[in-house]
């Protein structure tokens, strides 16, 4: 493994890509805190238990195939489908399938959330009020909020959380993760819609009241 | 005419523009007429758009040392098991 005296930290994903094709050290180092993060997130979502061993696999199974690697993707998001694959195999291999237990009506955060009346005869529950923070940016620079998120996404069934993580989050097209989870698409909708509403609801109570 | 719980159910996937087109037009149609709808899906747009962008936490610097050392570790293990070839 070679070892170059080159600073990575601003160099782009081009440049990172060639100097990672030749075995750099600091390379490997510098694409570890670029991308480890989003590839911890995704392995999680699957295993709790086995996302460290995954996120591992992951980084000797993709060093090992750099040389195959086309620029189809960008570089995070081919590092995350391996890491996708290595979490998905570890549970598989504990003979453990992923739960789709928020497909089932109890998990549709939905099903209260309306009442007759109004003039088009079924209206939703609360009034919905004026965001604070009603700007991407805004939302994510309240820290109070992105710590709720955590809190909530690791609440949610097993299939809404890795709906949302790999779609929303990790930017996965739903054709991978239906391949890669062996889920339907209109079940991948359903779990997808469900995890939506649900963090939808916690971001608009902290919203209206402060409280996660 | 859709009400209000058509519209929540449909509200994600007429954000990701998978909606036929007629449903789409009739979600349409509502939220002009839906002051609550509209503010609910602007809501799940705003929050779809920060979670997009939301950065992962970094892995800390043990954990890139582990990865590091399994890296190490498996170049040793496949140049040892070429010289044996």
């Amino acid at each position: 493994m070679a070892t170059s005296m080159l600073n990575f930290a601003d160099i782009s994903e081009k440049e990172l890509i060639s100097a990672l094709k030749k075995a750099d050290r600091n390379a490997y180092r510098e694409a570890m805190h670029r991308y480890g993060g989003a590839m911890l997130a995704a392995a999680r979502s699957i295993t709790t238990q086995h996302a460290e061993d995954a996120v591992q696999e992951a980084w000797i199974s993709a060093i090992g195939a750099l040389k195959n690697f086309e620029n189809r993707a960008s570089l995070k998001t081919w590092l995350v489908r391996i890491t996708i694959n290595k979490a998905y195999n570890a549970i598989r291999s504990q003979r453990r399938e992923v739960s789709f237990e928020g497909l089932e009506a109890a998990h549709d955060p939905l099903a209260d959330a309306f009442v007759p009346g109004g003039k088009f005869g079924t209206q939703w529950h609360v009034q919905f009020q004026q965001w604070t923070d009603d700007t991407p940016d805004a939302l994510l620079q309240a820290h109070v909020l992105q710590e709720c998120l955590d809190h909530h996404l690791e609440d949610l069934p097993e299939g809404q959380r890795l709906a949302i993580t790999l779609k929303d989050i990790e930017g996965l097209s739903p054709s991978e993760i239906c391949n890669t989870l062996d889920i339907s698409p209109s079940n991948f909708r359903v779990l997808l819609h469900r995890a939506r509403i649900r963090v939808f609801g916690m971001v608009s109570h902290y919203e209206e009241t402060g409280e996660c | 005419m859709l009400n209000c719980r058509d519209v929540g159910s449909n509200a994600t996937e007429f954000l990701s523009g998978a909606l036929p087109m007629r449903v789409n037009l009739m979600v349409v149609w509502h939220l002009l007429r839906c002051g609550n709808c509209r503010l609910a899906v602007i809501q799940v747009l705003t929050m779809l758009r920060a979670l997009r962008r939301r950065p992962a936490k970094p892995p800390t610097e043990e954990q890139i040392q582990a990865w590091l050392k399994a890296l190490d570790h498996n170049h040793d293990h496949d140049h040892s098991g070429h010289s044996h070839h």
